[in-house]
């Protein structure tokens, strides 16, 4: 705290303040205007355009099996269409790339500002708070300095090039606004992860851009190729992603703090060197290998050269790849203080570039040749600030960034001007293979004289930019072998010192094959015979100058972008420039890093440095000479003509069959043991067919053989009858519903007059806005109960009808009330029998519901525990689907078994507490402060409890009701099962278990088997979820394993992990909620929820789709939205009881990407392949009205989740002391 | 006022509303005998019944309010006798109402039929009142033979007839247990009286007495056939099936309430000091009323077969409460009987008034989509079977009766937690079958070949609503009726309490 002030107090008098670098918020906010005005625009032309589906349907039908949209590159419209561009194609040219260059334009003033003021400490905007839970304080903030500088530049300069070129690139495609709209959320995520003043807004970034290269790598996602290699790259970062929340938490439960000034200034406290340290930034460093592309996750990056050219040079080269060396530079105070974390990073590095290098060697589609080649190049970066030349890795970033996109954007209108040849001629070769190529210098003279320059840039020929940033890690590299904190270290037995030998060594020999491999790729695609055909040859041209204007600046750039940081030698022999600009620039930021890292370096020698040099610019020129001299690209056959590899070159041509690997080794195995094992056996085979319906069977088979309101507190709440309002308003609304006149055809069927469906919906928008009014009346520092009331009920048995609202139970209400008006607008049309019976019995089991979240009485408690109960057996069994019987009953039993043990457990507990007149007493207030009773009855009651709660959670393995209840009901009972009533349990452990046993609960064994009941839950309910053929079974597994998440974090028991538990159950209930009625919305249209019935639909209901898309990444927790708000609350603060468990838990998070996205793929994506889809209504009026609350909903709690997590506070944390001070005596005993 | 027994003008008056119902029905006996038999003089008869039903529960009603007691005597004059007789009355009441619209439609025109039924109701009340083994003989004589006679009273049925024979026998066979029982309490004690015989055991010292002990084994197992008990519950679901069903509702409901209340107030008031001897047994026989009635009844088909062993279910129940052997056992017994006896009364009811003539349409399955051809008998079935599962609210009183029964046996002086465990547990496996008839009701599609119900008789109706009603208000607001059933003990049972301890 006195640090955060200490911060605020230096920005007030910061040099920036008053300058237009305030001004820095509206850098991201730009491109996200640009991305709603697009994407707005992409929707509304959806309807509109003319990729109506029914126009390109027609013609689809008759024309063969081709997807209009899949063409590959630069074309959208296929077969004998004329090029119908989208209708708002001029106002997106303007828009998409004008907020970039509006935002480049800003970033130029603001480092002007920046350059002008000299600020040494960094500039920190804070404008809200984004999660304060207790002692965590996470601010929506931004950090302006020196570095994020240099990145804001290279985005937005980088990136407004880009822009400019895709308007030619990409200006034909049907879906143009969609392509631009992605484009500009990228760089608000990528502006976001740079300005980021703390880890978790980093994180923001970190996935967004993820998520923007996951939409844009599948973007032309009606060919499984493109959506496959879409979700690869999501997947594989995830697994990277998981590295850096561990990291984040490590950094929590360690210094406390997680924003970069706080974190810089407490590393001090870490002991350099110490395991912690090392851990921290191998997480970190976990982070960094997925996003950036190296050893081991490098895999998707080659596959990531399905999307759109322009898409791979800003994003797949120049920007969000090289966040990891970003993510490295800006947490240098941790890595300078671990030298084997910096070593391995360095060696990973070092591996990384050779390896990809050699790959590079055989590729023969010219974009995979460069995808190599960027992952090779990440790996010098890494090189660079694994060694701890920070300004050299990130000199690196810069003119990299610079020559690759020029390579990218240059072999886009290679590919452009191929696919325009093939597509004149119809001919089916492919466009991207270089064996295709040939002799195109005399058709793109002005792409190959630029390209040629790249090639020497990156080959590292003098005085391109490559040569000096290159140049300057290997010679950071040998200068700290001569002598260093790296040097003097000892990585896995190996010396540093001759560590770093070796990687100089590697560095150059992968300096080598660079140049061998990019002179390949110039000589096959621009010299040699034209291998296009004669046919095609005629229709190669030159790009127009809208795309070849971006070229020529970036050559520009390329050539000179090495004067950013000339070297002190060089400047001492010819008088270039100024030095060492950039160095100069980051001083402020990494300069100390550097220090610790070079204490104790030598100074190298000039001779040796001059030698340095030469050999570097000798390798290059060797490779390129060499490359010229050995192939021969006259002799090259065509690609049709080609015979397959074989030997170390076939393996090096087949990527070393990692792949091939990874998936027999991981992804199979994981697969057939989900669905063979976990799904059938277990669940349908163990719990279900033995336990289940053995016992049932085994039952029958036996017997085949054989009123007076008397508070004092009436008053002092202004909002005293809004509580029993809330009872009573659906019941009554019940009864009204039952009085209304049917209007029904005898027998039975037919629709009914819809009154009752308006009445019911009236209903629950008047129980919303009373329920509102609670929120509004509600006191946060208030941790007792509000509005209470207290009357008697059944006074010669001691019970009371006594409701009171806290904290927890005021969220779980709101999220009640929220989510049953849009059930009913869910049922609208799908519900058409017995109307008025339907929505009574929604308006009874609301009152169950809200009853069990009021009541402070546990008879009262039981009775409305039970009373939910019916309604919904009745909706299931009557509503629902083929299976609705079995579903219903085994949901009522399974569920009415634990709650009457818990019923024994609740006389007995009244009976414990009886009154001087030897009445038992149930009031809730009064068990808890009883206490006192042996511990081995209460471990009897806690169990009794526990069950109960456990079967609604559920818990594995109490869970196999849940997945056929949630695929009978109807939509609206699917909802309101996921939505509220599996909240119940774990409400019910917060309200009842965790402090009336906390004793029990406690008990180290008993904690620990549940904790490893939640971690089971977890995971297993993804690995099963991944397997469904079924997509409302899949979102129904999907709860098991979101409700573990909440377990855990109760259990865990920390003032966050508690919160977010919380959290995470209002998350869950609003996003699974819409995944259910999206569910419900296609089903209503198909008839089917089986996944494998849909497929590329997204081209169809695009609405849909972008909602669908939406509410799942909300539901796998991609920052930004709620999901992630709760789970990274439940994981930080678990982390600090159970670290082991919590970094378990954590590999959730990949499995949830896992199936949600494979899911997603399926039915959005793929080829539209079933004639059934090809008509299918996109969202009417009402659906988008139901959903819309959904969506605001879900970034709200993302977003600005302060006032939910605020008014939660005191109860959570009322719940942690209570628990804790009663259960310590259990705990200290045994130890954690 | 306190009646002084020993006066045989005090003693009639003391059995005051017994003496009404008998002298009333004889009465009857003769006005139906009067005349021809046919189907209008057979209602009128009913309601003449019913009235006199009504006569004789204002009495009870009277007598209670009064407060009247007395001194030791043959039979007791207390809450608990008032209590069960009005429980009786009304189950007579629901009976005969039910037997108005049934026996017309089954062509049984004898008026005598509901006159059998107030005999054998005053039957009921003297058991309920007996403090003497000799009135216990003689109140279960009378009610059994007047049973004997309704279950074979559809002479034209076989399954009647059939039934009529085996509720004969075993009532036959059970007697001679209760009476070999009677005559070995008496010859160890050498009194027949309830108090007397306390007193003797406590004088005589006759603990450990065998012969004493083995006339409480067969006066066990005598009423346990009167009741239904597991294991002498074999001869309850065949009778239950052929009896004419308000017969059935009878007998489920007034039949086993009176031989409970008779086997309450002999073992709370003869045998309180045995504590120890006969808790072991009756705890088994308990526990496996419940398990055996439950397990079994999940796999009926017919919808009687189901409520017969749903009613032996009941019965173990029921035994739970006579474990706890307490007076708070005591008023758990009596609300208990009371939600039972609403609820088995309307299921029995609904059954009626979807039955059709010659008994047909008794198969669970061929309530099909009731619901969407009668919603309302389908609600009330709904409400009359969640009430006999223990379903709060919407099963109303039901779910009051069980947490009394569960409050008593946890707050027992040896708290019944295992029994308990078995009652909450085999309450689970009841929902099974209660469930399955509320599921096929509303889930199942109506056969197309299904016809109509017959339209349901005006008195039936009245026995389904005032019995729903009753269920869901008590459901609501149970504190009165709870009051009144903790008034309701025998005087002697607070004993067993000390004792025990």
């Amino acid at each position: 705290m006195l640090l955060q002030t200490a911060v605020s107090a230096a920005s007030q008098v910061h040099p920036l303040f008053g300058t237009i670098a305030e001004w820095v918020w509206l850098l991201p906010i730009l491109p996200l205007a640009g991305f709603v005005i697009n994407g707005l625009l992409s929707l509304a032309g959806a309807h509109f355009g003319p990729t109506d589906p029914n126009s390109a349907d027609s013609h689809h039908a008759d024309s063969g099996d081709e997807p209009v949209v899949s063409h590959g590159e630069g074309e959208g419209s296929g077969g004998d269409h004329a090029v119908k561009r989208h209708r708002f194609a001029g106002v997106v040219s303007v828009v998409g790339p004008g907020v970039l260059i509006l935002s480049f334009l800003l970033a130029v003033g603001i480092w002007q500002a920046m350059a002008s003021a000299q600020a040494a400490a960094p500039l920190v905007q804070r404008y809200f708070s984004w999660m304060p839970v207790g002692d965590l304080q996470i601010d929506a903030a931004f950090q302006l300095d020196q570095l994020s500088m240099v990145m804001i530049l290279v985005i937005t300069g980088v990136g407004a090039l880009i822009h400019v070129f895709s308007v030619g690139y990409m200006r034909d495609d049907p879906s143009y606004p969609r392509y631009f709209s992605y484009l500009n959320l990228f760089v608000f995520f990528m502006l976001v992860l740079v300005l980021g003043a703390n880890y978790p807004v980093l994180f923001v970034g970190w996935e967004g851009v993820g998520l923007c290269s996951y939409l844009l790598i599948g973007f032309w996602f009606n060919d499984k190729v493109n959506a496959d290699a879409g979700k690869k790259a999501f997947i594989v970062n995830r697994v990277g992603d998981f590295g850096l929340l561990i990291a984040m938490f490590m950094l929590f439960a360690n210094i406390g703090v997680l924003d970069f000034i706080g974190v810089s200034a407490k590393a001090g406290d870490l002991v350099a060197g110490s395991p912690l340290v090392t851990a921290i930034c191998l997480f970190m460093f976990l982070g960094c290998t997925g996003k950036s592309a190296q050893i081991p996750l490098y895999i998707w990056l080659p596959d990531a050269m399905a999307g759109p050219t322009p898409v791979s040079a800003l994003i797949h080269a120049a920007t969000m790849v090289t966040a990891g060396v970003y993510l490295i530079a800006r947490s240098a105070f941790l890595f300078s203080l671990s030298p084997v974390a910096s070593l391995t990073v360095a060696v990973v590095g070092a591996v990384t570039a050779i390896f990809a290098a050699t790959i590079g060697l055989k590729q023969w589609d010219i974009k995979k040749v460069l995808a190599y080649s960027t992952i090779s190049q990440l790996g010098y970066m890494f090189i660079g600030v694994g060694v701890g030349a920070y300004v050299s890795g990130m000199f690196h970033l810069v003119t990299h960034a610079f020559f690759k996109a020029l390579l990218f954007l240059g072999s886009g209108s290679v590919i452009q001007a191929m696919h325009t040849a093939y597509h004149e001629t119809h001919s089916g070769e492919d466009a991207q293979d270089m064996r295709n190529m040939g002799g195109l210098k005399r058709y793109l003279p002005v792409t190959c004289v630029l390209m040629w320059i790249a090639t020497l840039a990156i080959s590292g020929i003098p005085p391109l930019s490559g040569f000096f940033s290159k140049d300057e890690i290997l010679a950071s590299v040998f200068a700290r072998a001569q002598g260093s904190t790296l040097a003097s270290a000892n990585w896995l037995g190996v010396p540093g010192g001759t560590l770093l030998y070796i990687i100089y060594a590697i560095g150059l020999a992968a300096a080598f094959l660079t140049a061998i491999y990019m002179t390949r790729m110039m000589l096959y695609t621009f010299h040699g015979p034209v291998r296009t055909g004669t046919e095609e040859e005629k229709s190669l041209h030159e790009a127009p100058w809208i795309m070849t204007g971006p070229l020529v600046i970036l050559g520009i750039l390329t050539v000179f972008g090495g004067w950013l940081n000339l070297p002190e030698l060089l400047t001492d022999i010819v008088p270039l420039g100024p030095r060492e600009l950039l160095a100069h620039w980051l001083d402020p930021v990494v300069g100390e890093s550097t220090a610790r890292i070079t204490a104790g370096a030598a100074h190298v020698p000039a001779t040796t440095e001059q030698a340095l040099i030469g050999a570097a610019v000798v390798i290059a020129v060797a490779g390129i000479v060499l490359a010229m001299a050995l192939l021969k690209p006259d002799r090259l056959p065509r690609k049709r003509d080609a015979v397959p590899e074989h030997g170390f070159e076939g393996v090096v041509a087949n990527k070393y069959y990692v792949d091939e690997a990874i998936d027999r080794v991981i992804v199979e195995p994981t697969y057939e043991v989900s669905r063979n094992f976990l799904w059938r056996f277990i669940d349908n085979g163990l719990i279900d067919g033995l336990l289940v319906n053995g016992s049932a069977a085994l039952a029958r088979g036996f017997g085949w053989l054989g009123s007076r309101l008397q508070t004092g507190n009436v008053g002092i709440y202004a909002w005293v009858l809004v509580l029993p309002a809330l009872l009573a308003i659906p019941l009554i609304g019940a009864v009204i519903l039952l009085l209304l006149p049917v209007r029904e055809p005898a027998g039975g069927e037919g629709i009914e007059t819809p009154a009752a469906r308006h009445v019911a919906l009236w209903l629950f928008v008047l129980e919303f806005v009373v329920s509102i009014g609670l929120w509004w009346s509600f006191n946060p520092s208030d941790n007792g109960w509000q509005a209470p009331i207290d009357t008697a009920w059944i006074p010669t048995w001691g019970v009371r009808f006594t409701l009171g609202v806290d904290g927890i139970a005021l969220m779980m209400v709101l999220l009640t009330t929220f989510i049953m008006p849009l059930s009913v607008l869910g049922s609208w049309t799908s519900i058409r029998t017995k109307t008025r019976s339907y929505y009574a019995l929604l308006l009874i089991l609301t009152t169950g519901m809200l009853g069990v979240f009021l009541a402070r009485d546990l008879f009262l408690f039981y009775v409305m525990w039970e009373v939910m109960l019916i309604p919904m057996y009745f909706i299931i069994g009557i509503w629902g689907g083929e299976r609705r019987i079995y579903a219903s009953i085994k949901f009522f039993i399974y569920t009415f078994l634990p709650s009457l043990l818990m019923l024994v457990a609740i006389i007995y507990l009244g009976l414990h507490v009886r009154t001087a007149i030897g009445t038992p007493d149930f009031s809730y207030d009064h068990l808890l402060a009883a206490g006192g009773m042996p511990a081995r009855t209460a471990l009897w009651l806690f169990a009794a409890f526990f069950l109960a709660f456990a079967v609604k959670v559920p818990i594995f393995p109490f869970h196999t009701w849940l997945p056929d209840a949630h695929v009978e009901a109807p939509t609206a009972g699917s909802v309101i099962l996921a939505g509220i009533m599996l909240k119940m349990g774990t409400f019910g452990f917060m309200r009842f278990a965790l402090p009336l046993f906390p004793g029990a609960a406690m008990n180290p064994t008993i904690r620990m088997i549940i904790l490893i009941l939640a971690l089971i839950g977890i995971i297993y309910g993804a690995l099963v979820a991944m397997v469904q053929p079924d997509f409302k079974k899949l979102v129904a597994y999907s709860s098991v394993s979101h409700l573990g998440f909440v377990m855990l974090g109760i259990f865990a028991l920390t003032l966050q992990s508690v919160q977010g538990a919380l959290m995470v159950m209002i998350n869950h209930g609003i996003s699974t909620g819409a995944l259910f009625l999206l569910v419900g919305i296609i089903y209503e249209r198909r008839h089917s929820r089986l996944i494998d019935s849909y497929g590329g639909i997204a081209r169809v209901v695009p609405m849909f789709a972008a909602i669908l898309t939406f509410v799942s990444l909300s539901s796998i927790g991609l920052p930004g939205t709620n999901g992630f708000v709760g789970e990274f609350l439940v994981l930080i603060g678990s982390f600090r009881t159970y670290p082991v468990l919590t970094i378990i838990a954590t590999t959730g998070v990949i499995f949830a990407a896992v199936y949600l996205l494979w899911a997603l793929q399926r039915i959005l994506f793929n080829p539209l392949d079933k004639r059934e889809n090809e008509h299918l209504p996109d969202l009417n009026k009402r659906e988008l009205a139901l959903l819309v609350p959904l969506i605001a909903a879900i970034i709200w709690l993302g977003v600005y989740p302060a006032p939910v997590l605020r008014r939660m506070e005191g109860s959570a944390q009322l719940l942690v002391d209570r628990v804790e001070r009663a259960g310590s005596l259990t705990v200290s005993e045994a130890g954690r | 006022m306190q009646f002084d027994l020993s006066m045989p003008a005090q003693l009639t008056s003391a059995l005051g509303p017994d003496l009404l119902l008998m002298g009333g029905a004889m009465l009857l006996l003769l006005w139906s005998g009067w005349r021809r038999e046919s189907d209008e003089h057979q209602r009128s008869v009913g309601i003449l019944s019913m009235a006199l039903c009504m006569f004789t529960m204002v009495a009870v009603g009277y007598y209670a309010y009064q407060g009247y007691t007395a001194s030791n005597g043959v039979i007791a004059v207390d809450n608990f006798r008032w209590a069960a007789d009005e429980i009786f009355l009304i189950a007579t009441l629901g009976t005969i109402a039910m037997s108005l619209d049934y026996n017309t439609r089954e062509g049984i025109t004898p008026g005598e039929s509901h006159v059998l039924l107030l005999l054998s109701t005053s039957g009921m009340m003297i058991l309920a009142a007996a403090r003497d083994l000799i009135i216990v003989f003689l109140g279960i004589e009378l009610m059994s033979i007047a049973a004997y006679v309704l279950v074979g009273l559809n002479r034209r049925r076989e399954r009647s007839a059939e039934g009529a024979i085996k509720y004969f026998l075993l009532g036959a066979f059970s007697t001679a247990f209760l009476l070999y029982g009677i005559a070995l309490v008496y010859g160890a004690t050498g009194a027949t009286n309830f108090l007397a015989i306390k007193a003797n055991i406590v004088s005589f010292k006759l603990e450990h007495s065998g012969l004493l002990l083995v006339g409480i084994a067969l006066l066990l197992v005598g009423f346990g056939f009167k009741i239904a008990a597991a294991p002498f519950h074999m001869w309850a679901p065949d009778v239950y099936e052929g009896a004419p069903t308000p017969t059935t509702a009878y007998m489920a409901a007034a039949v086993k309430a009176a031989s409970f209340a008779a086997l309450f107030r002999l073992w709370l008031e003869a045998f309180p000091t045995l504590l120890s001897t006969w808790h072991e047994a009756v705890w088994w026989l308990a526990a496996l009323t419940m398990i055996v009635g439950n397990l079994v009844a999940l796999s009926q088909k017919n919808i009687k077969r189901l409520l017969a062993y749903s009613s032996i279910a009941h019965a173990g129940y029921i035994l739970v409460a006579l474990v706890v052997g307490t007076s708070l056992g005591s008023s758990a017994f009596m609300f208990y009987l009371f939600a039972y006896t609403m609820a088995t009364l309307g299921a029995f009811a609904v059954v009626v008034a979807l039955g059709r003539r010659g008994e047909d349409y008794m198969n669970v399955e061929e309530y099909a989509g009731l619901w969407s051809v009668r919603p309302g008998l389908a609600v009330a079935m709904t409400v009359f079977m969640l009430a006999l599962l223990g379903f709060p609210i919407f099963g109303g009183i039901g779910f009051f009766a069980k947490w009394y029964i569960l409050q008593a046996a946890l707050q027992a002086p040896f708290p019944q937690t295992k029994l308990a465990v078995i009652l909450v547990i085999t309450s689970v496996i009841s929902a099974g079958y209660y469930l399955y008839v509320v599921m096929v009701m509303f889930m199942k599609p109506r056969a197309s070949s299904a016809v109509l119900p017959d339209r349901t008789g005006g008195w039936t109706h009245a026995v389904i609503w005032g019995s729903a009603a009753v269920i869901l208000i008590f459901g609501l607001f149970p504190d009165a009726l709870v009051s009144l059933t903790q008034r309701s003990t025998p005087a002697v049972s607070k004993e067993v309490a000390l004792r025990s301890r």
